[in-house]
């Protein structure tokens, strides 16, 4: 018989849990102690050496301190084309359909209170006369099946990267196109000041300060964080987050755009799940938390909408990021996609109109 | 108007030229049976569809169980802070394009609900033509709402295009019977308001009723009052109202005829009604002058071909007179009355040249099934009389409808010997002298046991003759049955009209229904009581009718107390609609 108790020995000595595969999650930066001057003050609720995953209290949240409004954005598109500029750069052509979402909570069902959605083709354009450009943006746009809006890139930064590199340029249309999404979702942010708010993604760059401010609350709930500079207690907190834990909230200051309050959250684990994955960041404007004056209160107010953000937590195992995802996001992505039009047919259309459809058709 | 909801073609739910799908509205409510349009660009033109909700679905946003359990972390006490928002879609039935079109509607298109109009499009009913609309019912339009009448088109029920009523249903509702006498009703009133429109309307419909009882005497009491309507008078007159019926009452001046006794000259007692009843009944010249003497065997005797050819020859002997008025022979001794018939075939069936081509054994099988005929026939063949008092059928339009009750004739064999008799008398008279626009209904429950199916004696051929070649003769069949699957193929087949109450699931299942989709068959397992599924020839789908409430009594137990009518009008008397 075999004697496997050395195995279990090691095993439950170093914490081991099954993992199975897990979408890829972004680098972590070094451990170290963030930038004193830019960098996020991390021990504003605990100090960062301190730092133990927090236990989410029952109390369920104040109704002026949850979102009632949840929007989203999408961007689907892909490169379909290449052309090569006067100076022989390959230029990548991306088609891209962008859109933005907002939902809004009336009891227990959610309206489609604000929605848009754009056909865009993205290229970098500089290198082209710019009235060639117009030209080509003027038919694409007149075209009855296509009315596509060109967002011209710029070339890349001297330096940053060679003119020649195609993937270079494919990443330059793609974050031009990008940007469009997020005008859009800002649009959906701006169109009611008024009401609670909870947005996909980073609240920064697409919100200024004094915006943010106003509002009776405003939070950005990103999926794949990037986590500070932080030393060894920071990430092992992060690793150590069990579902319905939180870390402590740490002070980003962000010179030039709105300072957040932001923490970790679990919101979800299972089986086989990655000790990276679950893990969601939570930002709301620092200017929120200081309405809570005092620790206790600022604690309170961030537990207490950690538990509403963990009840709201997406629970079907069939959507594929269900563990870092929010019901009403969910919600708003199924009320926007449909608006979408499939892309072979987008792009054939393309093809057609630029006299290369037969030989390559999508 | 608001909308329903969109019509939406995703794979497993694609539109099609019968067929479409939409997801409704989630403030809206979309019932089955619910007629609904709806409008899409099709090419160049605009095109118009009316459909009826064959079934409403809803579907969570859960991809299975595990994840409906999930949101509620498996605790039923769990309040979720979202509901769950699903979709509920519906599935119809194009009943009709507007111009006729052969494409499915576009995936978008708004869906409506259907008005009264549409509904009339939707099933072809043309509504310059109201004289040839029928309506008799309500046109469900979900649970509680209606979308006009349910009408039946007179082209299909009286022989133009088609001919004859037929009714399906569980027993113990009464629902059939109300159907087949609310038609005569309604027939009986249409073709007095013709003839009182335009006396000498050489157009005019004319209607014989003629109706067969056959459990109790329960259609015995269709001129008094039925309690029931009575006690509801106000709703039930809503919905005779609502199909254009101001003044709905029992049938008045019906003529009842009841088998004759045996040892008198009066019917057999007939329950709860004491008078105004005749009796009816027929000695051997009757049946000679009738050529009904072959209708007194059933299958079983005509089965071989010895004793059936037996039974010609004997009314053959039996026969005298022209060949189209024959009369009992009186020559060579031919007996004159049954009894004499029974003494004379004993008497002489030994004798070889007495019938020599047939056997003794086959005389032999004759003389027993005279016998037994003749001592279950009680008083209704007559033995030792040389004349009865046989069912005389009107040779015009009457104002009001004959009762003939075969529940008084024990026998099996002889109620349908007095079917045949009338079906017989009824298809000689419009043989001789055809009258335009004359129609004989007549009303026959119990059709499997009539017309069984897999029988080829003489009664069942004489109804399945009537069901094929009848309307063209203006007889018309409104018959009814428990089961169709039991009832001969051909007489089921040839019913243009067809009228399906709650029936049972393995009923459902036979052949005989396979003209309705799945969805109407599983309607048609849930009907309520005064609900019909109404389909004839140019429906794609059939519709769900509402059939008002009778005024007359379907049964002793119905009758109100209202004042006994006093009087029996005479066949021919106007009654006042």
């Amino acid at each position: 018989m075999t004697d496997s108790s050395g195995i279990t020995q090691f095993l439950r000595k170093y914490r081991a849990s099954a993992v199975g595969v897990t979408p890829p999650r972004p680098e972590l930066p070094t451990p170290g102690e963030p930038d004193p001057v830019a960098g996020p003050d991390l021990s504003a609720e605990v100090d960062i050496t301190d730092w133990k995953p927090i236990p989410l209290p029952e109390a369920p949240a104040k109704p002026d301190e949850t979102p009632t409004r949840f929007v989203d954005g999408s961007h689907a598109g892909q490169s379909v084309l290449c052309v090569r500029s006067p100076q022989g750069y390959p230029i990548a052509i991306r088609l891209a359909e962008v859109g933005a979402v907002a939902l809004e909570l009336t009891g227990r069902r959610f309206t489609r209170a604000f929605k848009a959605v754009e056909r865009v083709v993205g290229f970098v354009a500089d290198p082209f006369p710019w009235e060639e450009v117009e030209a080509f943006a003027t038919a694409l746009a007149n075209h009855p099946g296509l009315r596509l809006r060109v967002v011209p890139a710029r070339m890349p930064e001297p330096g940053a990267a060679n003119p020649f590199d195609y993937g270079a340029m494919q990443t330059q249309a793609q974050n031009r196109c990008q940007q469009e999404m997020l005008r859009l979702e800002a649009l959906a942010l701006a169109s009611a000041p008024a009401v609670p708010t909870l947005i996909d993604g980073q609240l920064g760059g697409r919100i200024n300060t004094r915006d943010a401010t106003d509002r009776p609350l405003l939070v950005g709930l990103v999926k794949a964080p990037t986590p500070p500079r932080m030393p060894d207690t920071g990430f092992n907190t992060l690793l150590d987050l069990g579902p319905g834990q939180r870390s402590p909230y740490f002070h980003d200051p962000r010179p030039g755009d709105v300072p957040l309050a932001s923490w970790f959250l679990r919101l979800a684990s299972g089986s086989h799940a990655a000790p990276n994955w679950g893990t969601v960041r939570v930002d709301v404007p620092w200017k929120h938390l200081e309405r809570h004056s005092g620790i206790d209160a600022r604690k309170g107010f961030v537990g207490r909408l950690s538990r509403w953000l963990i009840d709201a937590r997406c629970r079907a195992d069939s959507y594929s990021r269900m563990p870092v995802s929010l019901d009403p996001i969910v919600r708003a992505e199924d009320g926007l996609k449909p608006l979408f039009t499939p892309f072979p047919v987008l792009a054939n259309r393309l093809y057609r109109a630029a006299g290369l459809f037969r030989r390559d058709e999508v | 108007m608001t909308a329903l909801g969109r019509v939406a073609a995703p794979p497993e739910h694609e539109s099609n030229t019968a067929t479409f799908y939409f997801w409704v509205d989630r403030e809206q409510a979309v019932e089955r049976t619910q007629i609904v349009r709806t409008c899409s660009r099709v090419g160049n033109r605009d095109v118009k569809f009316v459909g009826v909700v064959q079934e409403v679905y809803r579907r969570s946003r859960q991809r299975d169980i595990g994840e409906e359990s999930a949101r509620f972390d498996s605790r039923a006490s769990e309040n979720p802070p979202f509901a769950s928002e699903g979709v509920t879609y519906a599935e119809v039935a194009i009943l009709r394009t507007e111009p006729p079109a052969y494409c499915p509607p576009l995936e978008e298109s708004e869906v409506f609900l259907g008005s009264p109009e549409d509904a009339q499009l939707g099933y072809g009913v043309d509504p310059n033509r109201p004289d040839r609309w029928l309506p008799v019912g309500r046109l469900r339009n979900g649970g509680e709402q209606f979308a006009g009448t349910a009408a039946i088109d007179t082209d299909f029920l009286l022989g133009k295009n088609g001919g004859h009523l037929n009714a399906n249903g569980i027993a113990g509702l009464g629902t059939k019977s109300t159907l087949l006498l609310s038609v005569n009703w309604l027939l009986l009133r249409e073709a007095a308001r013709q003839k009182k429109a335009a006396p000498s309307g050489s157009g005019n419909l004319q209607v014989v009723s003629v109706i067969f009882n056959v459990k109790n005497f329960d259609l015995f009491h269709i001129d008094r009052w039925n309690r029931d309507y009575r006690a509801k008078e106000a709703e039930h007159r809503a919905d005779w109202a609502a199909i254009g019926v101001d003044d709905p009452r029992p049938f008045e001046g019906v003529t009842f005829r009841a088998p004759q006794q045996k040892d008198n000259t009066n019917p057999v007692p007939t329950g709860g009604r004491y008078t105004g009843v005749t009796a009816y009944s027929w000695s051997l010249a009757d049946v000679i002058e009738r050529r009904l003497f072959q209708y007194l065997f059933a299958e079983a005797d005509l089965g071989t071909a010895n004793l059936g050819g037996l039974v010609t020859e004997v009314e053959e002997f039996l026969t005298g007179g022209p060949p189209d008025s024959p009369k009992l022979r009186t020559a060579d001794d031919a007996p004159q009355t049954f009894q004499a018939l029974l003494d004379w075939f004993k008497k002489m069936k030994d004798d070889k040249s007495f019938f020599g081509d047939f056997a003794p054994g086959t005389k032999g099988s004759f003389l027993r099934r005279l016998k037994f005929i003749l001592r279950k026939s009680e008083g209704v063949l007559r033995k030792d009389e040389s004349r009865g008092k046989p069912l005389d059928i009107p040779e015009s339009g009457q104002a009001s409808p004959l009762v003939i009750d075969l529940n008084g004739v024990r026998a099996a064999s002889l109620q349908r010997f007095v079917v045949a008799a009338v079906f017989q008398q009824i298809s000689d008279t419009q043989e001789r002298k055809q009258v335009p626009n004359l129609k004989y209904l007549i009303t026959l429950d119990e059709l499997n046991r009539f017309a069984p199916k897999g029988s080829s004696d003489a009664i069942t051929s004489l109804i399945e003759t009537v069901a094929a070649e009848g309307r063209s003769q203006g007889v018309i069949l409104l018959g009814a049955q428990q089961q169709a699957s039991l009832v001969s193929t051909r007489v089921i087949e040839n019913a243009a009209v067809r009228a399906v109450g709650r029936s049972g699931a393995l009923e459902l299942g036979a052949d005989v229904w396979k003209f309705l989709g799945k969805s109407a068959r599983d309607a048609a397992a849930q009907l309520q009581p005064d609900e019909k599924l109404l389909y004839q020839p140019s429906f794609r789908e059939p519709m769900l009718a509402k059939i008002p409430f009778p005024p007359f009594a379907l049964s002793e137990g119905d009758v109100a107390a209202d004042p006994v009518p006093a009087t029996r009008r005479t066949q021919n008397e106007q009654t006042d609609w």
